[in-house]
């Protein structure tokens, strides 16, 4: 399952355990809204442990980050987490220039 | 149908990038006020006029890429730029009307970039900038003002490349 636009394409992964985002594009002001729609989806229907991967994620801005935050704050209220996965150098920098890195997971690589 | 390409004829409604020879069109004429820019220690300026629309937001970082790719940018700084004009775009044409345009100008000055922005404003507010824009431009842009003049918001970014000439 996905959904996308000629820039950014958000594929669904469905775990047992986790559910997995693979963004494929950039993530600006006029993105974020489709990735803030898909992770409110999940919440909706119960998802609590959600990974956004982001080896494909060409570009991030503030937009992208303030999603990001949000959806890191509900599942967490909902007992859950979101992690982020494979983020580029930029994306990493961009999370430690605003403290992300020290409130939400980040995974090198899939297991 | 609309156009999301930067090497592409303007079409419906999206602008032309073109080249300038340095000094050709001043601060002046962007931001209304008198700029004076005399040409000494400057390159190449890009103009480019995109719907006022987060859609095309693209393009402006495309441009900003480019050029600072052909000045020898390394590649963190490229990547702060695209950041930085994209979060000062995205401000300013906050709650713009369908129609409106954002005007971008790319120069280089004395080895550094500088982008000018400006866009007619809904609302006599100034732009406002989210916390967490805030925050990436204090870090990424080596000088940025934003604000609202005579009825357009506008911006002024700079940023140098961070490579010492041998």
């Amino acid at each position: 399952m996905s959904t996308e636009t000629e820039q950014l394409r958000v594929e669904v992964e469905p775990g047992t355990d986790e559910v997995v985002l693979l963004l494929d594009g950039e993530l600006d002001p006029h993105t974020a809204p489709i990735l803030r729609r898909e992770l409110d989806a999940l919440v909706a229907a119960g998802s609590t442990t959600v990974v956004l991967d982001m080896r494909a994620l060409r570009f991030i801005d503030s937009s992208g980050l303030r999603v990001v935050i949000s959806a890191h704050r509900e599942l967490r209220d909902a007992g859950g987490e979101l992690s982020l996965r494979s983020l580029s150098p930029t994306a990493r920098r961009l999370l430690e220039i605003t403290g992300l890195t020290d409130h939400i997971e980040i995974v090198e690589r899939e297991a | 149908m609309t156009t999301t390409g930067i090497d592409t004829e303007p079409t419906e409604g999206v602008g032309a990038n073109r080249y300038a020879p340095a000094g050709t069109d001043s601060r002046s004429d962007l931001m209304g006020q008198d700029g004076g820019h005399s040409g000494d220690g400057s390159g190449p300026e890009v103009r480019l006029v995109i719907p006022a629309s987060a859609r095309y937001l693209r393009l402006a970082r495309l441009t900003v890429a480019g050029l600072a790719g052909d000045l020898g940018y390394p590649v963190d700084a490229i990547e702060d730029l695209r950041i930085a004009v994209d979060e000062l775009c995205a401000a300013i044409i906050d709650r713009a009307s369908g129609d409106t345009k954002l005007e971008l100008v790319y120069r280089e000055v004395d080895g550094g970039i500088v982008v000018e922005g400006a866009c007619v404003a809904t609302s006599a507010a100034p732009p406002e900038l989210h916390g967490v824009a805030r925050e990436l431009l204090n870090m990424l842009a080596d000088d940025y003002s934003i604000g609202a003049v005579d009825g357009r918001r506008t911006f002024t970014l700079s940023k140098r490349s961070g490579v010492t000439s041998p």
